[in-house]
């Protein structure tokens, strides 16, 4: 078995996996991921089960996990041996969910060391294993999350039901159990105003839309995830297709809104940039919601090749630093709200000094 | 906090939307919910459906005292967990264990009809993943998404091909991948 690991700090030299390489390919669609949710046959769901059986299931399917199932090697983060603050870090790279590091009796994660394979043990379901990538590619990543499934489906017995499929905690995950999603940087339909109906579309073809920190969150700095709703009916690979043709048209749509944006109010655009850098590089106070918002401006101007010495890599280097749980990290202490938002601007200035 | 609709009622849905970029919150009580549901408005904004339908199950049954001991429905305890319909609404729709979908079968076919696009499963198996046809089973799965593609598209001379495909994978994975029943072990605590 995986040795846990006592802290988190040395993800922190990594760039986040879905935020990382990020190049002309990942303008619009910043990344995707494919999550499988897995139960082990006969067992209370996680909700349902006791703290004790609870660290059984852990032990049982963190055995069950090694470095060659799982493509790399892996890191092993037990919650509750965790400092808050290490949970919120895992929580802000995208790699544990809200409702995960909220419970953390049983509950442990699995990571790879790239960051592009995790596994949340005693979440909402046993398993939820997730791919993360930067850009748009579902299809790759769903085969390589598949094979995953596939290695420890040998070493564990998954709770299946002939019409049914895989049986899952929620019924709106019963089938596939399989969530797709896309996060998509929208900041010129969020401007021109198009975006609440483009909103309204989506949820018509039976797909969510939700903000960058999946259920409940909002849309900071113009950045939305799109994923299938519906589990049950349709093969992986149908999913996949059907979610990525409307992918695919909301891209264009956000292109389209930028190019129209540059002709129609070619000042109002720039102005929506130029400003949003101004703000990050001289603000001495920045409320995380603020930053996230400007930097979608700053982002915007970098896709769009507005800088001459500004590149995305900086910008998504700088997203992440700025939240919260990273921002106490490099900072090397517990920070109150207004000071998190004095560090916060301190940061900006500099890493954009060398901008534009 | 009350209902937003009726302003009578405690509001136990509170729904978050996005409405030309601006954020809209949304507090609904289980009654007013349940008539939003019924006009599919509900539907289109993405969030915990399931909820919102096991709460509307359970209030079928907010009825008097000796009606209530008559329905079926909140009577049926899950014999593995132990869980009932009321613990599964005060859980936000999630069930307690994989037999739970048995013990509440009807309630959860309700649920399922609502929410997803089919009945039944048509993605991968882990039989016959562990019977080591994985492989197989994933290259029938896009050969078949590919066969509706050339159809739609009138390119009957490769569909033809596609479809042998199908027939021989078909042919290859029928032996391993006889139905099993789903099974419990039961709880190990």
């Amino acid at each position: 078995m995986t040795t846990p690991e006592k802290s988190v700090d040395f993800l922190l030299q990594n760039g986040a996996s879905f935020l990382a390489a990020a190049d002309a390919g990942c303008d619009i669609a910043v990344s995707s991921r494919i999550r499988l949710a897995r139960n082990l046959a006969g067992i209370p769901f996680p909700a349902c089960a006791q703290d004790e059986l609870r660290r059984e299931i852990s032990a049982q399917i963190c055995d069950a996990v090694n470095s060659r199932n799982f493509g790399g090697k892996v890191h092993l983060f037990e919650m509750e041996a965790l400092l808050p603050l290490d949970r919120e870090i895992l929580f802000e790279r995208h790699l544990a969910s809200r409702e995960f590091i909220d419970r953390p009796q049983g509950a442990s994660l699995l990571v790879r060391t790239d960051e592009k394979l995790a596994l949340m043990v005693n979440e909402e379901d046993h398993l939820r294993l997730q791919g993360i990538a930067p850009g748009f590619c579902l299809k790759e990543l769903y085969q390589a999350v598949s094979l995953v499934d596939d290695r420890l489906a040998k070493k564990l017995d998954f709770a299946f039901d002939d019409k049914l499929g895989y049986l899952t905690s929620c019924p709106t995950n019963v089938g596939t159990g399989m969530r797709a999603s896309v996060m998509l940087h929208l900041p010129a339909l969020t401007l021109s105003g198009r975006i609440g109906a483009t909103i309204q579309g989506i949820n018509k073809l039976n797909l969510a839309v939700r903000g960058i920190y999946g259920e409940g969150s909002d849309n900071r700095g113009n950045f939305y995830q799109v994923s299938n709703q519906s589990t049950l009916g349709e093969s992986e690979e149908e999913i996949i297709e059907r979610f990525s043709a409307v992918i695919d048209q909301l891209i264009n749509f956000e292109r389209g809104a930028r190019i129209q944006l540059l002709e129609k109010d070619r000042f109002g655009w720039l102005d929506f940039v130029g400003r949003s850098f101004g703000i990050l590089r001289y603000a001495y106070k920045l409320t995380s919601g603020e930053a996230l918002n400007y930097l979608s401006g700053v982002r915007a101007g970098v896709d769009m090749k507005l800088f001459d010495r500004l590149n995305a890599t900086t910008v998504n280097a700088l997203w992440l630093s700025i939240q919260s749980a990273h921002l106490q990290k490099l900072t090397g202490r517990i920070l109150t709200e207004s000071d998190r938002d004095i560090q916060r601007a301190a940061l900006c200035r500099e890493r954009l000094r060398a901008g534009a | 906090m009350l209902c937003d609709r009726c302003k009578k009622n405690e509001a136990t849905i509170h729904i978050e939307t996005i409405h030309n970029g601006k954020r809209v919150k949304t507090n609904l009580c289980a009654e007013c919910a349940k008539l939003e549901e019924a006009k599919g408005a509900l539907a289109a904004l993405g969030f915990n459906l399931a909820e919102v339908l096991f709460q509307k199950m359970t209030n079928k049954s907010a009825a008097p005292a000796e009606v209530q001991k008559e329905d079926p429905a909140s009577a049926v305890i899950c014999p593995v967990c132990h869980w009932t319909l009321e613990k599964i609404k005060s859980h936000n729709g999630q069930l307690g264990c994989p037999n739970c979908y048995q013990a509440f079968a009807p309630m959860i076919e309700d649920v399922i009809g609502k929410v997803q696009k089919g009945s039944s499963h048509a993605g991968k198996r882990p039989d016959v993943v562990r019977a080591g046809q994985g492989a197989d089973q994933m290259e029938l799965r896009k050969q078949k998404s590919l066969l509706a593609d050339l159809l739609r598209r009138e390119e009957y001379e490769d569909a033809a091909r596609c479809r042998d495909e199908i027939r021989r994978l078909e042919k290859k994975l029928a032996k391993p991948a006889a139905k099993r029943a789903p099974k419990t072990k039961g709880q190990t605590k």
